[in-house]
């Protein structure tokens, strides 16, 4: 395709019109779902239920044709610009150089027709700036191309799109068959899934009162009596279920997520793809990452296994801890190193200084793990109970706050910085001096007096900091800090 | 000409420190008022508490207990007192320090801080002004860096024409 298609004002494909009714009644469902169940109950709503039947889609549709009729977007030299309302007219222009990401995205829809949905981030949202619903996917490819190439170099609309946008073949980083694929999802956080899975369940059950009322209701009264009395032999094949279910949960979650995932780094830009129902194809510049954030649990480091968060710089407005980012999951030591020379080339483990906390940390790491002993008392009345747990207690979380405390420590090469902590959950962080947005340290009148000090870290993606280190160390780091910063000539972002 | 190329060790120990010592204090009228708020405060909890009591005395005088005095009077002296406390000895912590290439700027007695932000990380600054600070004419000068929500950097109490001052060595530092 000619990029000067793109020269001037377009609309989307027309199937976005189907894009946004989806979106729209996706929308509304959700909004109102607790109310439509409880009006569903009462039989008078159903004397209506042909003008609702009517109503709703064409609602929905005239929202959905506005909201497509009314979006427009082409390419100037400098950035992309798009129209979009009916009443209140919005014109919005992005500098190519402020886009962080553009992803594609397919639901099933999209791939039947051959269509591709397009997202662009930017440093200016907490989540996607813009979302195309549906472009023909060549057009897509293209739109992308100029976007992400103009983001590097500019865009001249005027120039053919095989001059403007280098063409590289990929080169396969990782990618996720069926046994890996079942692995991630084996190691995922089972506990949060089921407690999510369950929640979900009642969501849905509460606005259904009434049915599902009445059908116990219906039971005889024998079933109940033996309910009352038996409950306590339910409560171990209760566990057994949910723990099942929670895997189950995690399995299938992994399956839909990560489903043919694939990573490769392409030129200057690391793209992924994955998704079963919904393939999203994320690309992102490397030159735009700003921290790694790499996350296991005790198995999936026995299965050699690791998930990477790769973010990007975050909005002013958005707030939170976490930047524009992505999950790569299941990634093996070979392949993360891979992507640390990708995205931080300079970045030297050989050569490097470590920083630990000193061992007030672990005294109080392991005061606060005590803690939990106070309510434990209270609820077991500081019977002979109590006084057997304790022990155990204190002896389990002695080791494992030592275990702890081992686990944090900082290393620095003078170019970047990895911050590591945890013991069952491991994380490390890594990221560059230079690309710092400000250093903060920290005393309370509990370290002061010790000589230890906390400095923070802040990032575009969020903070991170380097806590109990000798004030000395804290006061080097902080100055090392700022001359990395204020020495850097040239982007960050 | 092919320019020298220069690649020299350098010591972490030889770098610019932030002293301490170089920090420039904020004006004493600033602290006067943060007195008067800490006071205005306390005296507004003090007579919510003495109105509350008055009622209960002749709403319920059965119910008044002396004990019933005891736990908000403690918390009263323990929150105003740690307040005034971190006042009396905070204030001579607070202060900003301009060098040629960044700004930072110390709070705090409690918890002290020290944060330092580069010019060239600087999205954009602010001067606000209330009307009681526009009354003793001291603003506060706010600076914005990417990547988290509000204001990164808040440097509270400034004159009025420190405050335009540091506004304009940033924006200078930013252009050039």
């Amino acid at each position: 395709m000619n990029p000067e298609a793109f020269g001037s004002p377009r609309r989307q494909h027309p199937m976005g019109l189907v894009g946004y009714f989806v979106k729209n009644l996706y929308v509304m469902v959700k909004g109102f779902w607790p109310v439509a169940a409880g009006l569903a109950l009462s039989s008078e709503v159903f004397n209506y239920a042909s003008w609702i039947g009517l109503a709703l889609p064409l609602l929905v549709g005239v929202s959905a044709f506005i909201e497509y009729r009314y979006f427009k977007f082409h390419l100037t030299k400098e950035a992309l610009v798009v129209h979009s309302g009916w009443i209140q007219k919005e014109r919005m222009v992005i500098p190519f150089e402020r886009i962080q990401a553009v992803h594609l995205h397919q639901s099933a829809w999209h791939q039947a027709l051959g269509l591709c949905g397009l997202k662009v981030d930017t440093a200016g949202s907490g989540g996607s700036e813009l979302d195309f619903a549906a472009l023909n996917k060549q057009e897509a490819l293209d739109l992308r191309a100029l976007l992400t190439g103009g983001a590097r170099e500019g865009v001249n609309p005027e120039q053919p799109l095989a001059e403007s946008v280098e063409q590289e073949e990929p080169e396969p980083l990782m990618q996720l068959d069926t046994r890996k694929l079942f692995k991630v999802g084996l190691t995922q956080n089972h506990l949060r899934n089921g407690l999510i899975a369950v929640g979900a369940f009642f969501t849905v059950l509460e606005p259904l009162e009434r049915w599902w009322g009445t059908w116990i209701e219906s039971l005889p009264e024998w079933t109940l009596l033996l309910f009352a009395f038996a409950w306590v032999l339910l409560i171990i094949p209760a566990i057994i279920l949910f723990v099942f279910l929670a895997v189950l949960v995690s399995v299938v979650s992994a399956f839909i997520k990560y489903y043919r995932f694939r990573a490769d780094i392409q030129g200057a830009d690391l793209s992924i793809e994955s998704g079963l129902f919904r393939r999203n194809e994320f690309r992102i510049p490397l030159s735009k990452v700003q921290l790694l954030d790499w996350k296991s649990t005790w198995l999936r480091r026995k299965l050699s296994l690791e998930t990477l968060q790769i973010h990007q710089a975050r909005a002013q407005a958005s707030g939170g801890s976490q930047g524009l980012g992505i999950t790569i999951p299941g990634l093996e030591i070979e392949q993360s190193n891979l992507i640390i020379q990708s995205v931080f080339p300079k970045w030297n483990p050989s050569v490097v200084e470590h920083f630990q906390p000193d061992s007030y940390f672990r005294y109080r790491l392991f005061l606060f793990a005590l803690l939990p002993l106070l309510p434990i008392g209270l609820v077991l009345g500081m019977g002979w109970l109590f006084w057997i747990f304790a022990p155990f207690w204190v002896a389990f979380r002695w080791a494992t706050t030592q275990r702890k405390f081992e686990g944090y420590r900082v290393t620095t090469d003078g170019v970047g910085v990895m911050i590591e902590s945890g013991w069952w959950f491991k994380r490390r962080t890594l990221l560059q001096w230079h690309q710092l947005q400000r250093v903060s340290f920290h005393q309370n009148r509990m370290i002061e007096p010790r000589g230890l000090a906390h400095i923070v870290l802040h990032s575009a993606a969020g903070s991170r900091s380097i806590r109990f280190v000798k004030e000395t160390d804290a006061r080097r780091i902080m100055d090392f800090a700022a001359y990395r910063i204020e020495s850097h000539v040239g982007s960050w972002m | 000409m092919m320019e020298e190329f220069e690649n020299n060790v350098l010591r972490t120990e030889h770098l610019p420190q932030i002293q301490a010592e170089e920090f420039e204090k904020l004006p004493l009228r600033y602290r006067n008022i943060r007195w008067a708020t800490c006071g205005l405060v306390a005296l507004g909890v003090l007579l919510i508490f003495v109105a509350l009591t008055v009622a209960g005395s002749l709403l319920a005088p059965e119910a008044m207990d002396l004990k019933l005095f005891v736990f908000p009077t403690i918390l009263w002296v323990f929150v105003f007192g740690s307040w005034g406390l971190s006042e009396w000895f905070g204030f001579d912590r607070r202060g900003y320090l301009t060098r040629s290439r960044d700004l930072s700027y110390r709070a705090g007695w409690l918890f002290h801080s020290i944060t330092t932000v580069p010019f060239n990380r600087i999205q954009h600054s602010e001067v606000t002004q209330g009307p009681i600070a526009k009354r003793f004419k001291i603003c506060t000068l706010k600076l914005y860096t990417a990547g988290s929500s509000g204001a990164n950097l808040q440097i509270p109490g400034l004159d009025e024409g420190v405050a335009k001052q540091l506004r304009q060595l940033i924006e200078d530092r930013n252009e050039s």
